[in-house]
Formats: C-alpha cells, sequence, structure tokens
C-alpha cells in the first residue's frame, strides 16, 4: 500500500453525481416554481432564474466535486481528500480497517461504478466513484497484511 | 483498609471484598461445564414481565365479563383469579427465562446463550474481554446474588444473574490479576457534591423546563380556558411542571451523589479496579492496556474554580467515571500516575485566541434575536413559546462562545510519543481527550471557503471503538496541522 500518488475517482463518477443531483434539483425547482405561480402574481422572472440556476447547478457541480475529490494510499494510511464547498481531509490509518465491503446501487450498475465501504473501527468511510478494478485492487492492497 | 481521601496509597491487596484487587484466588478451570444463573433470576424475571401479564389477563377478563353477563356475579372470586393468573404467568416466564440461559466457561472463552423464543448465544474469546462489571443492588444482595456483566468491544454486553461465590469466580476468571502492591484512591465527599451539581445540570434543566412550560402554556392551557372556564389561573399549573421538574431534577443530583458515592479506584498488575455506589454496589475490573483514550473534562464554572472530572473511553462506546470533579494540578497527577505521558513531540495552537477564537459562536448567538421576530410574525399563536425558547438558545449558545472563549487558552493539538491529546468544547464543557496512538481511529480536518482563505482548518479525532466521544478544534494551521497527523500515523 505504498502509492504516496493522490489517485483521483473514475470520469464517469462525474455523471452518476449528475443523476444523483438531477432528480432532487429538478423537484425542488418545479415545486419553487408552483409555489411562485401560486402564491405570487409576478412570478416569471423568478421562476425561470430558478430552473436557470438549477440547470447551471446540474451543469457545474458534479465537475466541481469530481476534481476535488481524490484519495492517496499510504503504507500505514490512507487519506481521503474531498468535499464541494467545505473541504474535508480524513485519515484512517490501516490498522483500524476492520474489513471492506463493495456496494452498488443501480444507477452504478448501469454506469459499471463501485463504492467501496472500508468498515473502521471508528464507523463507515465511503470512497464512491471507482471502477471495478481500481475498486479490486484497493481492497486487496488494504487487506495486505 | 482505611485509604487517605483524594490521595494515592501504595499497599498490598487489601482483605475487604470490595477493594480486594487481586480476586483471582481461584484456580483456573481447564473446562467447565454448562452452568444455569442464579434461581433469584426467576424472580427478577417474573417481576419484570408482571406489569404486563396483569393488564393482559385483566384485559381479558373484562372483554369476558362484557360477552358473559353472568361472571359479573363473581366478580370478587374473579378478581382473585385474575390476580393469581398474572402471578401464575409471571412466574412461568421467570422459569422458562432461568431454564433457557446457561453460561458456560472454559479455559479460553465464555459461553453465553438465552432466549426463549430468539436465542442469541455470545461467544466471547477471554482475550476480547475488555471489562467485567459486577454490581450488587438491594434486592440482588438480600438474595445473595450479583449481576455480572461481560464488557467487549460490542454496545450490546452480555448480562448474568450469578451468586456471590460464582459471580467472583468468573470475574476473577475473566479478569484475573496476581498479587502484588495496588495503588488505591479514594474520592473526597466535596468532589462527589462538585460533580453532582455541576453546571452543566443549571444549563441542561433550564433549558428543559422553560421551553416545555411555556409550549404547556401555549398549547394546552390556553385553549382550555377558552372551553372551561374553571381553569382560571394556568399559569400556577405551568409553574407547577416547573416545580415537578425542580424535584426531579433535585432527585438526579441525589441519585448522582449516591451513586458515585465510596469512589474509588486501584490499579494492581495492569487491571483497573472501580468500585463506587452505596445503595447499588458497582465493581469495574478493567484491563488498562485496552483503555483507549483518557477524557478530562471541566464545565465553566469547574473552569474557573480550576476543577475537573476524568474519564476512561474503551472501544464499545463505554465511559468509566474514573475520577469525580477535583483540582487541575491533582487530576492531572493522578492520570499521569496511572497513564505517564510519553515525550513530548510538538504542538499545534489556534491562530487566534480570546474572543476572536470563538467569533463564529458569538455571531450565532447574536443571529438568534433577528430570527426570534421572524418566527414570531410567523406563528403568532406560539406567543409565549417562541420568546423563551429563542431566549433559552441564546442563553445556551453564549455559554457555549463563553466556554470557547474561556478555553482558548488551552484549545489545540499536543502530540506525544505515546499518545495525541486534543482540548476543545464539546456540548458546554471544555474537553481534553487523550487518546493512545494505537487508538487513533480516523483524523478529520476540516475547512470551510472562509478558513481555506485564512489558511486555517478545524480538527477531530475520533477514537477507535468511540465514534460519539469526538472532541473537535478549530481554528488550527492548515499546513502545520495536516503535518502533524500524518507525523501521528
Amino acid at each position: 500500500m505504498a502509492c504516496a500518488v493522490p489517485q483521483k475517482c473514475a470520469p464517469r463518477f462525474r455523471t452518476l453525481l449528475r443523476l444523483y443531483l438531477c432528480l432532487p434539483l429538478v423537484l425542488s425547482s418545479a415545486l419553487l416554481v408552483l409555489c411562485l405561480a401560486y402564491f405570487s402574481p409576478v412570478s416569471a422572472f423568478v421562476s425561470g432564474v430558478a430552473v436557470a440556476l438549477s440547470i447551471v447547478a446540474v451543469a457545474i457541480l458534479p465537475g466541481m466535486y469530481y476534481e476535488r475529490r481524490f484519495y492517496t494510499r499510504h503504507r500505514r494510511w490512507l487519506k481521503l481528500e474531498g468535499g464541494l464547498f467545505v473541504r474535508t481531509i480524513t485519515l484512517i490509518p490501516r490498522e483500524q480497517i476492520v474489513c471492506t465491503r463493495l456496494r452498488r446501487g443501480p444507477l452504478e450498475r448501469i454506469l459499471g461504478l463501485y463504492t467501496v465501504v472500508l468498515v473502521t473501527s471508528a464507523g463507515p468511510v465511503f470512497m464512491p466513484g471507482l471502477l471495478r478494478e481500481d475498486a479490486a485492487r484497493l481492497r486487496e492492497l488494504i487487506e495486505q497484511p | 483498609m482505611r485509604m487517605p481521601a483524594g490521595g494515592w496509597e501504595f499497599t498490598h491487596p487489601a482483605p475487604s471484598p470490595r477493594l480486594r484487587v487481586n480476586a483471582g484466588h481461584f484456580p483456573q478451570r481447564e473446562a467447565g461445564g454448562v452452568r444455569r444463573q442464579s434461581r433469584c433470576l426467576i424472580i427478577f424475571a417474573a417481576l419484570r414481565v408482571l406489569p404486563g401479564s396483569a393488564s393482559l389477563i385483566s384485559f381479558v377478563w373484562l372483554t369476558l365479563r362484557r360477552l358473559i353477563p353472568s361472571l359479573s356475579q363473581h366478580n370478587r372470586m374473579c378478581g382473585s383469579l385474575v390476580v393469581l393468573f398474572a402471578l401464575l404467568l409471571s412466574v412461568l416466564w421467570g422459569v422458562a427465562v432461568w431454564l433457557r440461559g446457561d453460561w458456560e466457561l472454559t479455559a479460553d472463552r465464555i459461553r453465553i446463550s438465552r432466549g426463549i423464543f430468539l436465542r442469541r448465544e455470545s461467544l466471547i474469546s477471554k482475550k476480547a474481554v475488555i471489562s467485567a462489571h459486577s454490581e450488587r443492588t438491594i434486592l440482588s444482595g438480600i438474595m445473595g446474588c450479583r449481576w455480572v456483566t461481560v464488557r467487549t468491544a460490542d454496545r450490546h454486553p452480555d448480562r448474568l444473574l450469578l451468586s456471590e461465590q460464582a459471580a467472583s469466580m468468573l470475574t476473577a476468571q475473566l479478569v484475573p490479576s496476581r498479587p502484588g502492591p495496588c495503588r488505591s484512591y479514594r474520592a473526597p465527599s466535596s468532589a462527589l457534591w462538585l460533580s453532582a451539581l455541576g453546571g452543566e445540570g443549571f444549563a441542561a434543566f433550564f433549558s428543559a423546563v422553560a421551553p416545555l412550560s411555556s409550549l404547556l402554556w401555549d398549547m394546552v392551557i390556553k385553549p382550555l380556558q377558552a372551553h372551561f372556564s374553571l381553569i382560571t389561573n394556568g399559569r400556577d399549573l405551568a409553574l407547577g411542571t416547573a416545580a415537578v421538574w425542580g424535584v426531579v431534577w433535585l432527585f438526579k443530583i441525589l441519585h448522582s451523589r449516591i451513586s458515585s458515592a465510596r469512589a474509588n479506584f486501584s490499579l494492581a498488575d495492569g487491571r483497573l479496579r472501580l468500585c463506587r455506589g452505596v445503595i447499588s454496589l458497582r465493581t469495574d475490573m478493567v484491563y488498562s492496556s485496552r483503555v483507549c483514550a483518557v477524557e478530562t473534562r471541566s464545565s465553566l464554572l469547574g473552569c474557573l474554580l480550576k476543577k475537573q472530572s476524568c474519564s476512561l473511553l474503551t472501544p464499545g462506546e463505554r465511559r468509566y467515571a474514573l475520577l469525580p470533579t477535583e483540582g487541575s494540578r491533582r487530576l492531572r497527577i493522578e492520570t499521569a500516575t496511572l497513564f505517564p505521558h510519553g515525550d513530548m513531540i510538538c504542538a499545534v495552537r489556534p491562530l487566534s485566541l480570546g474572543l476572536s477564537y470563538a467569533s463564529g459562536r458569538w455571531m450565532a448567538c447574536i443571529a438568534v434575536l433577528p430570527a426570534l421576530s421572524i418566527l414570531r410574525g410567523l406563528f403568532p399563536a406560539l406567543s409565549v413559546t417562541i420568546p423563551v425558547a429563542g431566549s433559552v438558545a441564546a442563553l445556551l449558545l453564549a455559554w457555549r462562545a463563553l466556554a470557547s472563549t474561556v478555553s482558548s487558552g488551552r484549545a489545540g493539538l499536543t502530540q506525544f510519543a505515546d499518545s495525541a491529546e486534543i482540548t476543545g468544547v464539546k456540548g458546554l464543557s471544555i474537553r481534553t481527550l487523550r487518546v493512545f496512538r494505537p487508538s487513533i481511529g480516523i483524523i478529520r480536518i476540516t475547512q470551510s471557503p472562509l478558513s481555506r482563505q485564512l489558511s486555517r482548518c478545524s480538527l477531530r479525532i475520533i477514537p477507535r471503538g468511540n465514534r460519539r466521544s469526538s472532541v473537535k478544534c478549530v481554528k488550527l494551521p492548515f499546513e502545520r496541522t495536516v503535518k502533524v497527523c500524518e507525523r501521528m500515523m
């Protein structure tokens, strides 16, 4: 596990994030448009802005999130960096990783992505958006004595 | 054996059963047979289900009486039968619990099985045992038995009701200790009163009472007043509620005073023996090597009076109260005697001190006021609850901000050769968490957009198996914190 080069998730992870983001944003903006149309007579402009903002968010935010998320394997620990606005660095000692799990949702299955769950003694840590080979290799490296 | 209050004593093990450190006189059992718990378990299990069985049989009886009107003529006899049936059902349940629960101790592990319908069997290796807890309540004391709890890293420990002799044997087998010198400490009475009357007790009390009583006024009494002319002075009811809460709080103080009375501990051969309580006597035998962190806690009032309390954290979210509220210096000495510090390697301190350290928290405190006026406009029906709840929230936030301001001088991360020490504010108290290096579970460094501009971060260390007991320190220099944390790994 001596790879101190930061590694990124698979590029397809951006598509997955867009899909994850699309549904709640579309629903919330539709709700907002309906609310404004019902309560306020001058809603056309505000509704338009809300919809435009939603589209921009769906287009830009997943890319930003993807660019800021990477992980680094060191000999004795694992470092995960991520976060869209609030940047988070998580350091996990290797000996605290109890086991690893693979998790795949329906969208992940469609896109051929995997989420590796590191079960540590201080709680689970999720590493989403990995390709099959990367996930398998990561698990193998972590589970090496 | 008499011990000096609040002091260390280097002696040989005491003959008293409560203070005996070397309970391991019992020969090591090579192979043990299957054993049952004490027969007193029947009574305990029966008492536990008695209310349920009584209500069930009463319900059946009332239904039958409604269906068969002739039964009403034999009310007295049937009432007695109902009571008898309830007792019989409870006792049968107790017998079933006793029959279906057994335990077996072998050379390297203990097997505990229980459950009537859903069987649960635990196989616990002796190496996995973190502590053995034995408790003698009034009832179990009269019956001559004790509750023994075997604690592992699992959050749900296994509990057994055993006779005095079997309990002593099991505890000694699970956490054995060899004869040798032991160190003992006994808490002085004043420290116990101080811990019972902690500053946070006041805050928690007022934060619970004030919004509840005002909500009662808004939601119950005002609508009732409109319908029933008899309720003229509803505010008395709110005061009555507050008085009841006050009495409950006083009972809480009394309970914590009694339960932590005669608090003492002794250390021998790497095993800590923690005893406390007057009415129910609790004894914990803990492997000191399996302690993953030492937490020192000080309320705002305690900080001003230079008083702190200390507890030990073990995996499985288990906390053992080690020392009650004591002077900071004395507590430092006692803790260092038990868990000596390694050499200090480096320290990281916050970039700002005093008011600027807690500026975010002060801002949150101020932001409550405009939020209150907006909420009052939105919900006019809650005219009492919103101001009261808002002022309590502002009070709690101000308390937290003040604690942050006071603790800014001590806040930070210190790296020792064997441990990492982090000081910060959690809830309403100032906490110092000393996590031993092999027990560091996760280190989390967070940067908000503003912190990124100012090149500072907040740090949280989560000990192994204690996700809820982490402490966060804010406004640390980013680059240095990352370097120190990486070195700690």
